[in-house]
């Protein structure tokens, strides 16, 4: 089965200054794949990533999200989701109206937010918080909230920018259930994250350090190739975090 | 008390990272003498006036030479017709115009009376009294000249002044001690109030709380670079205005500073009290705002002098810590006034911010409790 | 498009659910025509004259009564000696001081040249010299009156007198004066200060970088800040001008949609200066240092209290570029001399470049920071 190519980057490089935050990085994500985007901090991770987004132009190389140049970010964004690290949602509004306020941002109208923000709520089981405002929710009903609110126009590719921080085992188990049935639905999802358990999940993974990728596989292969028993153990060997520049 | 310690030097480094802060911060007391000391002035300087000039003869031509030679006025404009005035006052360009009339050397010989008739554009009502009052004061100078010469010999009584503490007659004087008040309250209050919310806001606050250190550590740690900041900046202040107006502190300069760290003081407990009322920045920001900035600004005697106001505000200032700070420091820095003339002041100041003081701590403690819960 | 709609939405519901902020904007414009029109006033009420009368003959009494009798001043106390007199006025109980030496009514018997001392509080220089020339009229015309009584004929006393006429404000109604002042501070309050915390309040809090992921461009995003707090200033505005109107009966002489037309591009320009700032601060501390040194500044300026006209060649050299003076000077201009368009025309053209100017700006300073 040829399996279509939802992210291609090639070369990828990115400088600031004298700095090179990005290598040479080469890499391809599938459609459908769940990606574990791994990497100590400081590795380059987020800076490859807000490339991905659309949200910075690489110094040199080819990046192509869901068919689209980087050069052309305003394109890339309107068929990706993210979900950010920080809040993402306006804490001062309402659940239906962070909801509203997202599917009309990607375009829809009211007539099409309505009827699918229903089914959505109803899916999270969030009826009765849907006139609470964000403020009042516990962390790990925002997160969760935030995830579906990144998906609710159906993009192609939801990037997640760790996703699970600060969240009970619970809900982060929860959460990844999400991830699957995002995944099995077509959605692409493109994961960061410190939690070594959860790389496991990913359908493969990919390990930076310093600037460049050095792990690039399914979990289980890499395990084999390194030898060791689990994703952490591996990561510790081969990531070792970035030094300070003087 | 060496964590206490830790924590303040947390706080120093806090504010002294903040450049762009600091920067604004001594540059509002500098912005602020230069624009009182030499743009915004309560006096007339080069006046635009017109002159409807019917009479064109001697006396007129020597009235509107005097006047052009005068610094209050200049003379932008010859009209020929009483038409012409509203069209000129419409464009703005001048304040008034000066009407001679047709028969005046004639009238003032005869009857030894003439009246020149003066119209003011009212729209800036100060302008136009000021305008009126020096044109008439120039008017009478040359009655005076007329009139020493037909009555030499004649017993009249001319008047000496002496100006007191201010013999230059500079504007600027009444505002310095005006300006440190205003920016002792940016300083103390509205700095302190945003400095605590914002660590409420961004959850900080809560690690404090649970920390080793005491609730009155925190406060105190809190504010204490504050103090200093006020207390420096007030030096700075003064230290301007002596090089650059040459304006002394007449008075004892311990007394001065003194009670600026009364005032200091009050300051920072009403940013205390702020901050455990409101829970965004914002918020705070529009509180000291309305509350204590403006008032203080505008309804605290500092460019307007209470006694000219409506007597009603003459009472509502008095509950406000800037009017007696005001009538405490400008008699000290100007008259040279000893602290027997501003115990009573100082009093009412100093049971106000223990009042602040006592209220401030109250509140803090409840909200202590609060999210202790 | 409908984008920006959903923005709109989202920013309105923000503003609505921030009980603070809508007690602000109601209640600023009220409290601030209510309270301050009223309290800024140049007017001199009546100055504290004290006497020390050395001589106490009827000559000098009726010097006293005559200063008693005047409008202009108030007897307070009588003082021994130049001490005492010193003594009030550091205290603050006299505002000036007039010694009548013991020679008094000799010397107006030609006899000596009498000193007439007067110590003037000159703290205030303004009222100081305005104390001072109240005080030397009064003088004069007690010296017709010892000339006349010497039998001389009045018209051997020539006088030039003047006689004021006040147009547009003839009561001299410093309210009149002031209202369009207060209601610039308005427009400034509202626009500057809460629509510039608005915007660093979503960079601080990090939720503009979600919205940076988005298909929302530049522009949308600075649109969608700039119309709710358009539409607050004017409608601010208007209730400003409306209380304005019925506590203190100020007349609106020229046409009330010039004013707002007015108003509204120097709105522009201040949300133009509250976009600019915003993208030279990291957190809301910061702009609202900046914000409020700026204002400062600009009102100051601005002749809101003193005439431009009356500051040095530098001053008015920098309210070129200073919006808050056009918006001064043309407020007023329209609302109490009944100005046209042809009379402002030049004033609203150099507003309208000044706003473009600011708009620019901070679209250059939004760029740099993307």
């Amino acid at each position: 089965m040829e399996r279509e190519k939802v992210i291609e980057v090639k070369d990828l490089v990115k400088r600031f200054g004298s700095f090179t935050a990005n290598d040479r990085l080469t890499f391809d994500v599938y459609r459908g794949e769940i990606f574990g985007f791994l990497g100590a901090n400081g590795a380059g991770k987020t800076t490859a990533m807000r490339i991905l987004c659309g949200l910075s132009r690489p110094t040199s190389g080819k990046v192509t999200v869901a068919g689209i140049d980087s050069h052309n970010p305003e394109e890339i964004k309107k068929r990706i989701g993210y979900m950010s690290q920080r809040f993402s949602l306006y804490e001062d509004l309402t659940v239906n109206e962070n909801i509203e306020l997202y599917g009309g941002i990607y375009g829809m109208t009211m007539r099409e937010i309505r009827p699918r923000r229903e089914e959505l709520l109803r899916r999270l089981s969030f009826t009765g918080f849907s006139d609470s405002l964000i403020l009042a929710l516990p962390l790990g009903l925002r997160q969760k909230l935030a995830f579906a609110v990144a998906l609710f126009h159906e993009p192609e590719i939801v990037f997640l920018d760790e996703p699970t921080s600060g969240v009970d085992p619970v809900t982060r188990r929860q959460f990844w259930e999400m991830i699957y049935e995002t995944a099995s639905r077509g959605i692409t999802v493109f994961v960061t994250t410190h939690y070594m358990d959860e790389a496991e999940y990913c359908d493969r993974i990919t390990i930076m350090n310093e600037g460049r990728i050095v792990a690039l596989d399914t979990p289980t292969a890499l395990r084999e190739l390194y030898g060791t028993a689990s994703v952490e153990e591996l990561f510790v060997k081969i990531a070792r975090p970035q030094r300070i520049n003087a | 008390m060496k964590r206490f310690m830790a924590f303040v030097r947390k706080e120093f480094l806090h504010i002294f990272r903040d450049v762009r802060t600091l920067v604004i911060l001594f540059g509002i007391p500098a912005s602020q003498l230069l624009i009182f000391g030499y743009a915004v002035r309560t006096d007339l300087k080069n006046a635009s006036i017109a002159v409807l000039d019917n009479a064109r003869d001697n006396v007129s031509n020597d009235l509107i030479h005097k006047l052009e030679a005068s610094d209050f006025f200049t003379i932008s404009n010859r009209l020929d017709s009483y038409d012409e005035i509203d069209a000129t006052f419409k464009k703005g360009k001048i304040k008034a115009v000066v009407i001679f009339p047709e028969d005046l050397s004639a009238t003032l010989t005869r009857e030894g009376h003439a009246t020149v008739s003066i119209i003011a554009d009212a729209s800036e009502p100060n302008t136009a009294s000021l305008v009126t009052g020096y044109t008439s004061g120039i008017m009478n100078d040359y009655s005076a000249t007329l009139t020493k010469q037909a009555t030499s010999g004649l017993p009249v009584i001319i008047p000496e002044v002496r100006m007191y503490f201010n013999p230059n007659l500079e504007s600027h004087f009444m505002f310095v001690p005006g300006i440190i008040t205003l920016v002792l309250i940016l300083l103390s209050a509205l700095l302190t109030s945003v400095s605590i919310v914002r660590e409420k806001e961004f959850g900080t606050m809560e690690v404090l709380l649970v920390s080793p250190l005491k609730p009155w550590q925190i406060i105190v740690g809190k504010v204490a670079p504050y103090f200093f900041l006020s207390l420096f900046n007030v030096i700075i202040i003064l230290l301007m205005a002596w090089f650059v107006f040459k304006l002394p502190v007449r008075g004892s300069i311990a007394l001065l500073i003194a009670e600026c760290m009364l005032y200091i003081l009050m300051g920072l407990s009403f940013g205390i009290l702020i901050s455990t009322i409101v829970d965004k920045m914002e918020n705070a920001i529009i509180i000291t705002f309305m509350v204590l900035l403006l008032p203080g600004l505008l309804l605290s005697g500092f460019i307007f002098p209470i006694e000219n106001m409506p007597k009603i505000y003459d009472y509502v200032s008095m509950i406000m810590p800037p009017r007696w700070f005001i009538e405490i420091i400008r008699p000290i820095m100007i008259k040279g006034a000893g602290f027997a003339y501003v115990w009573k002041e100082t009093l009412i100041l100093a049971g106000m911010t223990l009042f602040l003081i006592v209220l401030s701590a109250r509140k803090f403690k409840v909200r202590l409790e609060e999210t202790a819960r | 498009m409908r984008r920006l709609l959903f923005l709109l939405k989202k920013e309105f519901r923000q503003i609505v659910r921030n009980p603070f902020m809508l007690r602000a904007i109601i209640m600023v414009p009220l409290l601030q025509m209510l309270i301050l029109v009223p309290a800024i006033t140049f007017e001199i009420k009546r100055l504290d004259l004290a006497v020390t009368d050395n001589d106490r003959s009827s000559a000098s009494r009726e010097l006293i009564s005559k200063l008693a009798g005047s409008t202009f001043f108030k007897t307070t106390a009588a003082p021994m000696n130049i001490a005492g007199a010193e003594e009030l006025l550091l205290s603050g109980d006299a505002d000036l001081v007039l010694i009548i030496p013991n020679d008094f009514s000799e010397g107006l018997s030609g006899m000596t040249k009498p000193r007439l001392q007067v110590l003037v509080d000159a703290v205030n220089a303004t009222q100081a010299m305005l104390a001072w020339s109240y005080l030397t009229s009064v003088v004069r015309d007690y010296n017709m009156d010892l000339v006349m009584a010497t039998g001389a004929a009045p018209a051997t006393i020539p006088g030039i007198t003047t006689s004021p006429r006040y147009w547009y404000n003839p009561t001299l109604n410093y309210k009149h004066f002031m209202l369009p002042g207060v209601l610039v501070i308005l427009i400034i309050a509202i626009g500057l200060m809460l629509a510039g915390l608005n915007l660093v309040k979503e960079l601080e809090t990090g939720t503009l970088e979600q919205i940076n992921v988005t298909p929302i461009r530049k522009w949308e995003l600075i649109i969608s800040k700039v119309i709710p707090f358009f539409i607050l200033g004017l409608l601010d505005l208007a209730l400003g001008l409306t209380v304005g109107w019925i506590a203190f009966n100020i007349p609106f002489e020229g046409s009330i949609l010039l004013f707002f037309a007015c108003s509204a591009i120097f709105l522009v320009a201040v949300l133009g200066m509250a976009l600019f700032f915003s993208t030279l601060v990291s957190n809301r501390q910061q702009y609202l240092f900046v914000a409020f040194f700026f204002t400062m500044i600009f009102v100051l300026m601005s002749g809101i209290f003193t005439p431009s006209e009356s500051m040095p060649r530098w001053a008015q050299q920098f309210n070129w570029v200073n919006p808050v003076a056009y918006l001064m000077r043309i407020n007023r201009m329209v609302m109490l001399k009944g100005a046209g368009f042809s009379d402002i025309a030049r004033d609203m053209g150099i507003l309208s470049v000044l706003a473009m100017g600011f708009i620019s700006l901070a679209i250059r300073g939004y760029r740099k920071r993307a």
